[in-house]
């Protein structure tokens, strides 16, 4: 990310935040998305992410860090939309698979077990196990994005990981959702 | 090890399945927040700039002319103005927002504003319309301190305690989700109805703490600019103006 454009930013420029919030939005959507597993979700926590950066910014003490840190504020919001999530909508529902896309070297049951079984994780498991997977950031990096304890880290990555073995190795069993509409 | 390996492989591969590019109209919509949202510490940027490259005694100066023109000012705009409701009386906000005469030392009145436009202070633009009803007024009070930064005390009045605790929530959310401040806020144990203390948890920016809390049909809060205002700074000031809502 242009230091001059953060600098800009952090002293108010819109049109500088402009530039960086187009530059970053999908990265910040994609990070969202892996958590939460909705793209409406997803939608509201980079919303809401990027509004959060604008008016933190000023208090960003490095620009050069910006990135890693705006993967921080992205994370806190889906926190934030996973925590609303939970009010707002039962906790079992169908799964909103697409069968038909993703990689073809995982079937459909790895998927669907995979899906089912991280949408159990709570988000902070969740968040270690995207960082991890899909960031492909260390466990000092993945600490020090988030502001926890590596023992911290390691920890809720060794449940997350478990959960995600055990749906992996559970037979297909009937979805507790109920039928999928047809 | 193996089966170990295998699982880190699943997930790289599963993990890279999915959208990758976010709807333009997100990012507009983001845009449209942005450009009715003040960014914390923004307004205190000048004056610092000023405090810094002042010389003391003009600094002294100028805050004497500042009080004397808040307490004019306050006399001639009715600052002990009681706004009363069926079945509720309550002191009115400017009775209760910090002022020059009762800030805690070293702190003085930058700015003061009152009416519904304060709201927006701590709800974004687009938000502030579910905080209004039944709102009857509200001021807040900037003060800023040479050597520990700014802060904002800030005061609503709604016509009911049930008018009061429908705001609270939105504001509630509002202090978690859009601002980004704190995702597990503490009690504030102010002898209040219903009330938190907020802490940015962003990792490399400067710490800040607000106080946001409900006594009957009022809001309060308390927020501390970016410059590294402390908790124990804020304490005083939420103090303060509880005491001054009895």
């Amino acid at each position: 990310m242009d230091q001059d454009l953060v600098t800009r930013a952090q002293r108010g420029d819109e049109s500088a935040f402009a530039d960086i919030a187009y530059a970053i939005g999908d990265r910040l959507f994609t990070v969202a998305h892996r958590i939460l597993r909705d793209v409406d979700l997803a939608e509201d926590a980079t919303q809401q992410a990027i509004v959060a950066i604008w008016r933190q910014l000023p208090g960003l003490r490095d620009p050069g860090r910006f990135e890693a840190w705006s993967y921080r504020v992205v994370v806190n919001a889906c926190y934030a939309q996973a925590r609303a999530e939970r009010r707002w909508r039962p906790s079992l529902r169908v799964l909103e698979t697409d069968h038909s896309a993703g990689d073809p070297q995982l079937s459909v049951a790895d998927r669907d077990q995979l899906e089912r079984g991280f949408r159990r994780l709570p988000p902070e498991q969740r968040a270690v196990l995207v960082l991890q997977h899909y960031l492909d950031l260390t466990l000092p990096q993945i600490a020090e994005l988030l502001g926890v304890p590596i023992g911290t880290v390691r920890s809720r990555l060794h449940y997350a990981r478990r959960a995600m073995r055990a749906a992996l190795e559970a037979d297909a069993r009937p979805a507790l959702s109920g039928s999928r509409p047809s | 090890m193996t089966q170990e390996r295998d699982l880190d492989h699943v997930l790289d591969r599963w993990m890279d399945d999915g959208p990758t590019i976010v709807a333009d109209r997100v990012i507009a919509a983001a845009m449209t927040d942005v450009h009715t949202t003040r960014q914390l510490g923004a307004g205190w940027a000048p004056l610092k700039e000023l405090v810094t490259t002042m010389k003391p005694l003009t600094i002294a100066a100028g805050l004497t002319a500042a009080v004397v023109l808040v307490v004019a000012a306050l006399q001639v705009i009715g600052g002990t103005t009681n706004v009363t409701s069926p079945g509720i009386r309550t002191p009115g906000p400017a009775e209760i927002v910090v002022t020059d005469e009762n800030a805690p030392e070293g702190w003085t009145v930058d700015t003061t504003r009152s009416g519904r436009a304060v709201l927006t202070y701590l709800v974004r633009y687009g938000e502030v319309d579910s905080a209004t009803g039944g709102f009857v007024d509200s001021r807040a009070t900037d003060l800023c301190s040479e050597g520990q930064g700014c802060a904002t005390s800030w005061v609503a009045v709604y016509r009911s305690e049930s008018d009061a605790d429908a705001a609270f929530s939105v504001l509630h959310a509002e202090m978690q989700v859009g601002w980004g401040l704190g995702s597990n806020p503490l009690n504030l144990d102010l002898g209040d109805d219903e009330g938190y203390a907020y802490r940015n948890n962003l990792g490399n920016a400067a710490a800040s703490h607000a106080y946001l809390w409900r006594k009957g049909n009022l809001l309060l809060g308390v927020v501390g600019d970016m410059a590294d205002v402390e908790d124990d700074a804020l304490r005083p000031f939420a103090e303060e103006m509880n005491e001054r809502s009895r």
